[in-house]
C-alpha cells in the first residue's frame, strides 16, 4: 500500500519527465528505421546501416541519460523543501530510500516497456536490406540494464549530494574521462581495469561504447 | 556494512580476464587480404558483410586504413587494423580501376554465436558452446579439454593473442570418427579435424575455418539439416573464416556423402569447388592442390596452371550468405556483474541515509 502512495506521489510530482521520457523511448526504434530507410534511398545503400548505426549509438546515449535524469529527480522535490511530507510518514529513512527506489524503478519500466514494444514492432514492419537483421530483443534487454544500473547510480547519487543535475554532470564527465584513458591508454593497467569493468564484455554500460544498433548485420 | 562494501568492490573491480572472462570479440568487415605490394588488395569477401555491401570488390587495393598509410604491410597486418570495436565504422581509401576512393564500413560482430547455445565450458583457446540437443555437457567438457590438449601442442611458439576458437556442438550426423563421439552418439567430425591441427597460426584457422564453414550464425546449422559438429573462430582466427574455400581440407577419412554434403551445403547449389575442380584438373591434381604446402595461390598457378582468380571467378558469389546472430541481451556474466554494482551502490545509499537517521 505504502508502496503504491509512492508511486502516486512520482506521479504527481514528475509526470512531466516520465511523459517525455516514454515519448524518447518510443520514438527512439522509428528514428532508427527512418536513418535505415533514407539511406537505403541513396546510391550506396551501405550508408543507411551506418547511419542505423550510428544512430544506435545516439540512441543509446538518450536512453541511458533518461534513466540517470530520472533517478537524479528523485529527491528533487524534497530538496525544494518538501522533505516534510517524507518525514511525516511513520517510516525509517531507509524504507522510505527504499520505498522511493522502489517507486522511481516502476515509473522507470514504463518507458523500457514502450522501448521494447516500439523496437518489435518497428522490426517487424521494417524492409531490411539483405545481410542487415534486427535484434529488438538484444536491444531493449540491454537498454533495460543499462536504464536500470543508471537509475541506481543517479538514485543514491541524487540522495547523498544536493545537486543531482551537478552529480549527474560530474558522473557524466567521469565516464567520458574513463573512456578517454581507455581509448588512449593512458595508464595501461588503469585503462585495462576501467575497461574490464565499466565498459568490458561484462558490464552493463558496455553498450555506452559500442552504441545500441537496433538494426546490423 | 563497511566489510561488506569492501568485499564487494574487490569481488567486482576484478578485471573480467582475471574472472576468465570471455574477451569480446573485435568487430570486422568480412574481408580476406593479399600481399601484394605497395598496398594490399582484396581477395576475398564475406558475400553480404559489410565491406561487400560497402562496394568493395576482389582485386581493390587498400591504401589506408583510418587515414593511417598501407604501404608495405602485409594482408594480415592491415586486417588487424581494419578491426576494431563494433559498430564504429572503419575509414578506407580503396584504389580501384578507376582510381582512388574512400569509403566508411561498418564494423560487425560476424561470428557471434547461433540461437539456442550456452557456454558449456571454456579453456585457454577454445570456448565450447552447446546446444540442448548437442550431446551431453560432459562430451562438451572432454571434447574441449582433448582440444585444449592438442592446440598447446600444436600451437606451441604462436601467437595467438590470447583469443580462443569457439566450437558449437550439434547433434550428431552418422557413423565416422572419433570413438567418444561415437560412444556418445556424437559429432564424426572430431577426430579427422583436432588430429590435423597443423602448426601454423594461418593453417590452424584455416582448419577451423573448414568445419566452420565460413557461415556466421543459425543459418549455417539449418543448410546443414542441423546435424554436424562446426566450429567457429574468434577474435584473432575470426577473419579467416572467409578463407574457407580456399583452404578446404579433405579429410583421408570423410565418407564421399560427407563430401557432398559439404560441398553442396557450402554454396547452396549442387555445383562445387571440389567438383569443379576435380571435373575441370580431375583427382590427382585435386589431391595435390589440397596437399600442396605452398601458398595456395602459388599452389593454384603450379598445380593447376590457372590464376588463383579464375579458379574462384565462378565461386566468388556463391561463399556463403550471413545469417542473423542470436538475439540475446546481456548474460548471465553482466548481469551478476550489474548487479554486484548495484548492490554495492545500493549499500553504499542505505549507509548513507542510516548515518543521516543515526545524526
Amino acid at each position: 500500500m505504502l508502496l503504491r502512495e509512492f508511486v502516486r506521489v512520482d506521479w504527481e510530482r514528475r509526470r512531466g519527465l516520465l511523459l517525455l521520457t516514454s515519448a524518447a523511448f518510443a520514438l527512439g526504434p522509428v528514428i532508427a528505421l527512418a536513418l535505415l530507410a533514407s539511406g537505403r534511398r541513396r546510391p550506396d545503400g551501405m550508408n543507411g546501416v551506418l547511419l542505423s548505426q550510428n544512430a544506435g549509438v545516439l540512441l543509446m546515449g538518450m536512453v541511458c541519460l533518461g534513466a540517470m535524469a530520472w533517478g537524479a529527480g528523485t529527491w528533487a522535490d524534497e530538496r525544494r523543501g518538501h522533505w516534510i511530507y517524507g518525514l511525516s510518514l511513520p517510516l525509517s529513512r531507509v524504507h522510505l530510500f527504499g520505498l522511493r527506489y522502489a517507486a522511481g524503478l516502476v515509473w522507470l519500466a514504463v518507458p523500457l516497456l514502450l522501448l521494447g514494444l516500439s523496437a518489435a514492432l518497428v522490426s517487424r514492419a521494417a524492409e531490411l536490406p539483405a545481410g542487415v537483421y534486427a535484434y529488438p530483443g538484444a536491444f531493449t534487454r540491454w537498454a533495460a540494464l543499462a536504464c536500470w544500473f543508471l537509475y541506481t547510480l543517479m538514485f543514491v547519487l541524487a540522495a547523498r549530494f544536493e545537486r543531482p543535475w551537478t552529480s549527474l554532470l560530474l558522473a557524466g564527465f567521469t565516464v567520458v574521462m574513463l573512456g578517454t584513458l581507455v581509448n588512449f591508454g593512458v595508464f595501461p593497467m588503469l585503462s585495462g581495469m576501467v575497461e574490464a569493468v565499466i565498459f568490458g564484455s561484462a558490464s552493463p554500460l558496455k553498450p555506452l561504447v559500442d552504441g545500441l544498433p537496433l538494426f546490423t548485420f | 556494512m563497511r566489510a561488506l562494501i569492501l568485499l564487494l568492490l574487490v569481488l567486482f573491480t576484478r578485471p573480467a580476464a582475471a574472472q576468465g572472462g570471455v574477451p569480446a570479440r573485435p568487430g570486422s568487415i568480412g574481408v580476406r587480404l593479399g600481399n601484394e605490394r605497395p598496398a594490399p588488395a582484396v581477395r576475398l569477401l564475406l558475400a553480404g558483410g559489410p565491406a561487400a555491401m560497402a562496394g568493395l570488390r576482389p582485386g581493390d587495393r587498400i591504401l589506408a586504413v583510418d587515414g593511417r598509410p598501407t604501404d608495405g604491410l602485409s594482408g594480415r597486418q592491415v586486417e588487424r587494423m581494419i578491426d576494431g570495436p563494433v559498430a564504429r565504422p572503419v575509414e578506407l581509401r580503396v584504389g580501384v580501376a578507376e582510381g582512388t576512393r574512400t569509403v566508411r564500413v561498418p564494423r560487425a560482430d560476424l561470428y557471434a554465436p547461433g540461437a539456442g547455445y550456452t557456454q558449456a565450458v571454456q579453456t585457454p583457446h577454445f570456448i565450447v558452446h552447446h546446444r540442448a540437443d548437442g550431446g551431453s555437457r560432459r562430451f562438451a567438457r572432454k571434447l574441449a579439454r582433448r582440444a585444449e590438449a592438442m592446440a598447446r601442442r600444436e600451437l606451441r611458439g604462436v601467437d595467438t593473442q590470447g583469443r580462443r576458437a569457439q566450437l558449437f556442438l550439434v547433434p550428431p550426423m552418422s557413423s565416422q570418427g572419433d570413438l567418444q563421439g561415437r560412444q556418445e552418439g556424437m559429432v564424426p567430425w572430431w577426430g579427422t579435424w583436432v588430429d590435423a591441427l597443423p602448426s601454423e597460426g594461418d593453417e590452424l584457422a584455416s582448419t577451423l575455418a573448414y568445419l566452420r564453414f565460413g557461415e556466421p550464425g543459425a543459418a549455417a546449422l539449418e543448410r546443414f539439416g542441423g546435424k554436424g559438429l562446426w566450429m567457429e573462430p574468434a577474435g584473432e582466427l575470426h577473419r579467416y573464416a572467409v578463407a574457407t574455400l580456399v583452404t578446404m581440407r579433405v579429410e583421408p577419412d570423410a565418407t564421399p556423402e560427407m563430401l557432398a554434403r559439404i560441398t553442396a551445403d557450402m554454396t547452396g547449389t549442387s555445383a562445387s569447388l571440389r567438383a569443379y575442380v576435380r571435373e575441370r584438373w580431375g583427382d590427382r591434381r585435386f589431391g595435390a592442390l589440397w596437399r600442396s604446402e605452398q601458398p595456395f595461390a602459388d599452389a593454384v598457378r603450379a598445380e593447376l596452371g590457372v590464376e588463383e582468380r579464375e579458379l574462384f571467378a565462378d565461386w566468388r558469389e556463391k561463399i556463403y550468405t550471413l545469417g542473423p546472430r542470436r538475439d540475446a541481451g546481456p548474460g548471465l556474466e553482466t548481469f551478476l556483474v550489474a548487479l554486484g554494482w548495484g548492490a554495492v551502490i545500493m549499500a553504499a545509499g542505505v549507509w548513507v541515509a542510516r548515518g543521516k537517521q543515526a545524526g
